[in-house]
């Protein structure tokens, strides 16, 4: 039996999930031993841009109409598609500031200039085409990475925390950045994975990893307003990451109401 | 006359996305088309509205390859804004941060971006079969200037696991941050340092 074909893909993105499979340095050559890659723009010549994948990576937004065309001729050539990162899976940075039509951002970086930019609203690569698997964080964990690649390889599903990152946080000792330091910290209701990262370094978890299955709003609402924090104040902070999603979930009633009363959005 | 073209939609090994085109006519090059199709996500229109807290975090993820450069930069910009002046120390680690990735991202230019041309191959993984000795070097090169970026450089004396041999956790419990946790206070955040 050949190796499964691999293709490794990017749309709009600052390619920090294709690199960080580069950075599975101990790992990168038994995966080649393992599969054949045969289309990955960012680390190969010669791709071979056609012949049908086994498993196929996205990584990044669909930001322009190259981009979404792209993507679905990757769909149309591949038996597993699987997301990579928070971008591809929710959106990521680049879709935080949807409201806005791109023309305004456009004007506001470029000015008069710039007006032959192939570009339009960023959304995640899911939003688009099916995908068998997603796998966010921003970028993705390694060992998670590694750990779904085998999965895959091995016909089977990978186990992943389902748990938020305060759970994470806890087992690590830290002392609570919302309960001892009245900070807004998105940990409640972000995806675990990371190791509790950013609260293990003193500095609140901004949400990169997306949120966690069926978050709690009501209960963290309470939490933050329990410690004099506004609900506005974390919707601002978790409006960085996966934008989309939190405002299908209920922010932009928030902010709504926030700018209603006159303040800022 | 002799014409010939030479087309490359997609570039390979390279970071971003762009195609190129030339146009040669009696061994002279008469044009060339450098097509970047890259994406724009007008991260600069993006900042505005937010807390100086979180531009680091959003500015650092303009480009992975450079993460800890636009994070100095970001950070020295926003110093330059406050008048803040930071410590040796801080001033120190960040030298340190961007050596790391200076490291890294040679490394990975070197063995895995640039040398495969020098070898006709398509990438380093074919580079690894000819090569094996010299590009697992190149990879422990690579991954020496994540550790520095990351915190997790080995230290034998204090930590006798390999950091990847552990999880995610343990990967990053050795931290550059004094002590691992909660040394930065909300109430104070800019101390008597500024000038
Ligand atoms: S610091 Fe953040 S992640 Fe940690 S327990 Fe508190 S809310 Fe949760
Ligand atoms: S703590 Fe939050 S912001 Fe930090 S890496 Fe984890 S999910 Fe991302």
């Amino acid at each position: 039996m050949s190796a499964p074909k691999v293709g490794i893909f990017g749309l709009t993105g600052c390619a920090g999930d294709q690199l960080q499979i580069l950075n599975c340095e101990d790992e990168l050559l038994r995966i080649a031993e393992r599969v054949e890659i045969v289309d990955w723009v960012m680390a190969r010549s010669q791709n071979d841009s056609n012949t049908p994948l086994d498993v196929a990576f996205v990584e990044g937004v669909v930001a322009t109409e190259r981009d979404l065309a792209y993507l679905k001729s990757i769909r149309a050539r591949s038996r597993t598609l699987v997301a990579l990162g928070t971008c591809a899976v929710w959106g990521g940075l680049p879709a935080m500031r949807n409201e806005l039509p791109r023309e305004v951002l456009r004007r506001e970086v470029y000015a008069g200039g710039a007006e032959f930019l192939d570009t339009r609203e960023a959304r995640p690569a899911t939003d688009f085409v099916p995908f068998e698997f997603r796998l966010p964080g921003c970028p993705i964990e390694r060992h998670e990475f590694l750990r779904l690649l085998n999965a895959i390889l091995c016909g089977g599903k990978p186990e992943f925390l389902n748990v938020p990152v305060c759970w994470e946080c806890k087992t690590r000792e830290n002392l609570c950045r919302v309960v001892h330091y009245k900070e807004v910290c998105c940990g409640a209701m972000t995806r675990a994975g990371c190791g509790a990262r950013c609260p293990s370094h003193g500095v609140p978890c901004a949400g990169c990893r997306g949120p966690v299955e069926e978050p709690n709003y009501d209960a963290n609402i309470t939490m933050f307003q329990d410690r004099g924090i506004s609900w506005v104040e974390i919707a601002r902070k978790m409006e960085a990451f996966s934008a989309p999603v939190w405002m299908k979930l209920g922010l932009e009633r928030e902010h709504a109401r926030e700018r209603a009363r006159g303040g800022r959005s | 006359m002799s014409k010939r073209t030479l087309s490359i939609p997609h570039l390979g090994r390279v970071e971003g996305h762009g195609g190129i085109y030339v146009r040669i006519e009696d061994d002279e090059v008469r044009e060339v088309n450098l097509e970047v199709y890259e994406g724009s996500r007008y991260y600069e229109a993006l900042l505005r509205g937010k807390h100086v807290d979180d531009v680091q975090g959003i500015i650092t993820r303009v480009c992975a390859i450079c993460s800890a450069s636009h994070t100095v930069a970001a950070l020295m910009a926003l110093e330059d804004a406050l008048g803040i002046t930071v410590s040796t120390r801080t001033h120190t680690l960040r030298g340190l941060l961007l050596l790391g990735s200076t490291i890294e991202s040679h490394a990975l230019h070197i063995f895995a971006l640039a040398l495969p041309d020098f070898f006709h191959v398509p990438s380093v993984l074919e580079l690894a079969a000819s090569h094996p000795r010299e590009v697992t070097f190149g990879l422990k090169l690579k991954q020496l200037g994540n550790r520095i970026q990351e915190g997790s450089v080995d230290v034998p004396s204090t930590r006798s696991t390999r950091a990847s041999e552990g999880s995610a956790a343990s990967r990053t419990s050795a931290s550059c941050a004094p002590s691992g946790r909660n040394w930065r206070r909300r109430s104070n955040p800019w101390p008597a340092r500024s000038s």
